[in-house]
């Protein structure tokens, strides 16, 4: 019960996500923080995913993937026009530069 | 690949008439040889624990048989032809089995012969292609590796004409390298879990064992209390550096490293050898490994690290255990360099990263013994005190290890102390950054930066140091991707 309480807000308030010109950046976590930053230039694949229950309340999960053998990038709980919006942003870049250093 | 098989399927590109070829008639024979071997263990196994169990041996007898058919099934059903666009190779009878790989991807080729590939003269083939674990053929005939090995790396070796297409030998074994061999941690952990497997087999001869050992160690005792010790100690240390001395000369018999234009080979192994050609040009950064006893004996081991062989075969040796004077020689010789990123001076950590390694070391153990003594008073463990001042000194060393720098192409990071290891990351390779900072570093001002990389394990984390540097260092060592962040963040702070 209080994990339902309490995660949700919680999460909302550390979970950011930011698109700029050269990189994608995410930052999650509260006890242990990590940022995440992926370059536009070596991103490989953009999927979106919405699961029935996200689909109702219009949420989407954006996937990034790029050739680091670290695993893909994840933003969870984006709204679904800001999931299309970036998917969109990202597939465009990703199409136009070359390069993604395998 | 499903992918490229997918879109293949539009192109009818030339090369379609390219006609099939069949692995080498001998894989009917070597692959159930080879796989047997590995099964006689289990079927010695089985067979002691039954006894005379019919249906054991029947189920053993039906194994074998499956293993044998395999081999004529492999020769049967596999195909394979290059084209002047894909490598192809289809298998499998009831269940098809096609794989399509562009040339281009092509990264790197394998060669491994067990000992009844070796005998028989064929080679099992495995073909990088920097995604997954690559296709595998199994096998065809030496001459033909060699000419399907020259045929697919032919586009992806960058060959400058000015240099000579002659090989020029880097680097191969010789009888004083052995010398490295018992101090090596990982022969010692293969040796244990042999010894533990044999150990497993021979508990049923227990009694016998038992009072064998008994008589020996026995017969000293009656002159010294202390010597069955001393006996003990010293034959689980023969056992140890013999038995990792001749898995060394296992792994690494004949050792030779060459460079041809661009391509570097590899070859190595004393009854099951392994071939290895990488791409020059793939190879994103380099690796010190220095363990423990080795590095106290002034030896460590290169590694490189380079895509398309899937994450297993990412860390190729480029030479095993030697004197710290050879690898430096044989880096230099590599890079074409005198200044090699793995021999400068790197800049210390701050010193709350010693306390941190201190608190992980120590407080563990001190929590056991203070534990330990107040439950059952200090008698008898009183010895537990001794572990605390090598928990202090691993602590320390952990904190000496760790260390990072900055050349004009490589980001170097060095960490660990047991398992020391120093990794040289090229700075156009880096193609992403995490940055942690769990609660405790946050405390301390400290960060644990990660730099992603499509070669090697992935990842190479330069721990803790201080937060405003390492955001400093990764703005450094590639312009432009966290400048955006790093403004922000300043901000934040504020």
């Amino acid at each position: 019960m209080v994990h339902v309480a309490i995660m949700p807000r919680l999460r909302f308030r550390v979970h950011r996500w930011e698109l700029t010109a050269e990189a994608l950046y995410t930052r999650t976590g509260w006890l242990t923080v990590s940022w995440e930053i992926v370059p536009v230039s070596r991103v490989q694949t953009v999927t979106t995913y919405s699961g029935p229950l996200e689909r109702r309340i219009g949420l989407s999960t954006l996937t990034v993937t790029t050739a680091s053998a670290m695993g893909p990038m994840s933003i969870r709980g984006l709204s679904d026009g800001d999931a299309s919006k970036l998917a969109d942003t990202l597939a465009r870049i990703a199409a136009v530069t070359p390069g993604d250093a395998t | 690949v499903s992918q490229d098989t997918a879109l293949a399927a539009h192109d009818e590109s030339p090369g379609q008439d390219v006609p099939w070829k069949r692995i080498d008639a001998r894989t009917a024979l070597a692959q159930p040889l080879d796989r047997l071997a590995h099964l006689v263990p289990f079927i010695i196994l089985s067979a002691v624990v039954s006894g005379e169990n019919r249906w054991i041996l029947l189920l053993n007898a039906l194994a074998a048989s499956m293993v044998c058919g395999s081999g004529l099934s492999a020769w049967l059903t596999t195909r394979y032809r290059v084209t002047d666009e894909y490598l192809e190779v289809r298998r499998g009878f009831l269940i098809r089995n096609q794989a399509k790989v562009p040339r281009e991807r092509i990264r790197a080729i394998d060669f491994t012969s067990g000992y009844a590939y070796r005998i028989l003269r064929i080679t099992h083939v495995r073909i990088g292609t920097g995604q997954h674990r690559g296709i595998t053929l199994t096998a065809v005939s030496r001459p033909e590796g060699t000419r399907l090995r020259t045929e697919l790396l032919r586009g992806v070796s960058v060959s400058r004409p000015t240099r000579s297409a002659k090989a020029e030998p880097l680097a191969s074994f010789a009888p004083g390298w052995l010398r490295y061999a018992p101090l090596s941690l990982s022969g010692w952990a293969v040796v244990t879990t042999l010894a533990s497997l044999l150990f497993n087999i021979g508990k049923h001869y227990e009694a016998e064992l038992m009072s064998t050992a008994a008589a020996v160690t026995g017969q000293f005792a009656a002159h010294s209390m202390s010597l069955p010790i001393v006996l003990i100690l010293t034959t689980v240390a023969v056992v140890l550096a013999v038995g990792s001395m001749g898995i060394y000369v296992l792994n690494f018999w004949n050792f030779e490293l060459k460079r041809t234009d661009d391509l570097l080979h590899i070859h190595r192994g004393l009854l099951t050898t392994y071939d290895r050609s990488l791409a020059g040009h793939r190879v994103r950064g380099y690796e010190l490994i220095e363990e423990l006893f080795i590095r106290w004996a002034r030896g460590g081991k290169l590694t490189a690290l380079t895509t398309g062989l899937g994450a297993a075969g990412d860390r190729v040796i480029l030479l095993p255990a030697n004197p710290l004077r050879a690898v430096r020689r044989l880096f230099a010789e590599l890079l074409r360099a005198d200044v090699t990123p793995l021999h400068i001076n790197l800049a210390r950590h701050p010193r709350a990263a010693l306390r941190r390694r201190l608190v992980r070391t120590v407080a563990p153990v001190l929590v056991a013994t203070v534990t330990v003594t107040c439950i059952v008073g200090v008698g008898p463990w009183l010895w537990i005190w001794a572990l605390l001042p090598p928990a202090v000194a691993l602590g320390w060393d952990r904190y000496r290890s760790l260390g990072h720098a900055m050349t004009d192409d490589y980001l170097v990071s060095r960490s660990g102390s047991i398992y020391r290891h120093t990794v040289a990351l090229q700075r156009g390779n880096i193609i992403g950054w995490r940055v942690r900072q769990s609660w405790g570093q946050r405390r301390a001002d400290l960060m644990t930066l990660t730099a992603a990389t499509a070669a090697g394990r992935g990842g190479y984390s330069v721990v803790d140091v201080d937060a405003a540097h390492a955001l400093r260092l990764a703005a450094r060592a590639v312009p432009g991707m966290i400048d955006d962040m790093l403004g922000r963040d300043e901000r934040d702070a504020r």
